[in-house]
């Protein structure tokens, strides 16, 4: 990475998230990196979530990365959000106006899809002594029929494991989560020898994906 | 009973708030400059290929040191 991206001290706008434009500017308190004000720009009818923080590389640390998530988690918690990836610093507001033009008709069918909704995980695994279990397949798709039945829309994620039997995200109306968590009770029961992580709910990351580009190589961050 | 779902371990946030959701190119963020600024995009893809590659390997361990560390279920 080049030196005009390096830690240097310039001031710039972070953003945590997307709104839907609330009808007055926002402050959602002193919670944003070097504890500076989390507020609402605007940009036709989104408002940016934003906080004035250094433009630089954000390194991956866990204090960092919560302080991120709490603010997105607690800005969830009234508004629909699309989730921003972490690290997205901007230099100035013409650039994040910029950018969220380039963006803004993907960002507008990913809040209508996403709208009241929240996204759940769900990941199935084989104990640790019983990595050979052959019933993989048909634990996987029963989770993954019942589940479905429970969701806006479902997707399947990596799995990253030999003990993965199934890792998954779904998209579900904030009003049936208990439903959702019900199915999941059976299954769990169904399951009982198998290690189930339920989680949730966390902002849809998994169904936004929404990458505005410049045509320049070289730093995709 | 059901119960709800759990809040999150690093390793579940960390697995969705490394490269989903908005991600803009650095270059977009902090140099445009001029004529640039023309050849900015948005494109919606399955899969960020680029962001995958330079995290896959990184995500794949913390992942796994976080099942590891989760205790195992009796026989």
């Amino acid at each position: 990475m080049s030196e005009d991206t390096g830690n240097n001290k310039e001031r710039g706008i972070y953003v945590y998230c997307m709104i839907k434009a609330p009808a007055q500017k926002k402050s959602f308190g002193n919670m944003g990196f070097g504890g500076e004000d989390v507020y609402t720009l605007e940009y036709r009818d989104f408002a940016p979530v934003v906080s004035t923080a250094a433009v630089k590389n954000y390194e991956v640390n866990d204090d960092e990365v919560e302080l991120h998530r709490k603010v997105v988690e607690h800005v969830m918690k009234e508004h629909d959000v699309i989730p921003v990836a972490y690290g997205m610093a901007f230099k100035n507001k013409k650039l994040l106006l910029f950018a969220m033009s380039a963006g803004y008709k993907a960002m507008r069918k990913a809040m209508s899809e996403v709208t009241n909704k929240v996204e759940l995980g769900v990941k199935v695994l084989l104990p640790k002594e019983d990595a050979s279990w052959d019933g993989k397949e048909k634990c996987k798709s029963d989770f993954m029929e019942a589940l479905k039945n429970k969701s806006a829309q479902s997707k399947e994620l990596k799995l990253f494991s030999d003990r993965l039997v199934m890792n998954a995200a779904f998209l579900v109306d904030r009003d049936k989560i208990e439903d959702f968590s019900d199915e999941m009770g059976k299954l769990e029961n169904k399951y009982a020898n198998l290690k189930i992580q339920y989680s949730g709910p966390w902002p849809p990351y998994n169904f936004v994906d929404i990458q505005i580009l410049s045509k320049r190589k070289g730093g995709f961050r | 009973m059901a119960h709800g779902p759990d809040s999150s371990s690093l390793a579940e946030v960390l697995d969705r708030i490394l490269d989903k959701g908005v991600v803009v190119d650095v270059w977009a963020r902090v140099s445009l400059v001029g004529i640039e600024i023309l050849t900015v995009e948005a494109r919606v893809v399955v899969a960020s290929v680029d962001t995958y590659l330079h995290y896959a390997e990184e995500m794949t361990k913390i992942e796994q040191a976080a099942i590891g560390a989760a205790p195992g279920v009796p026989a």
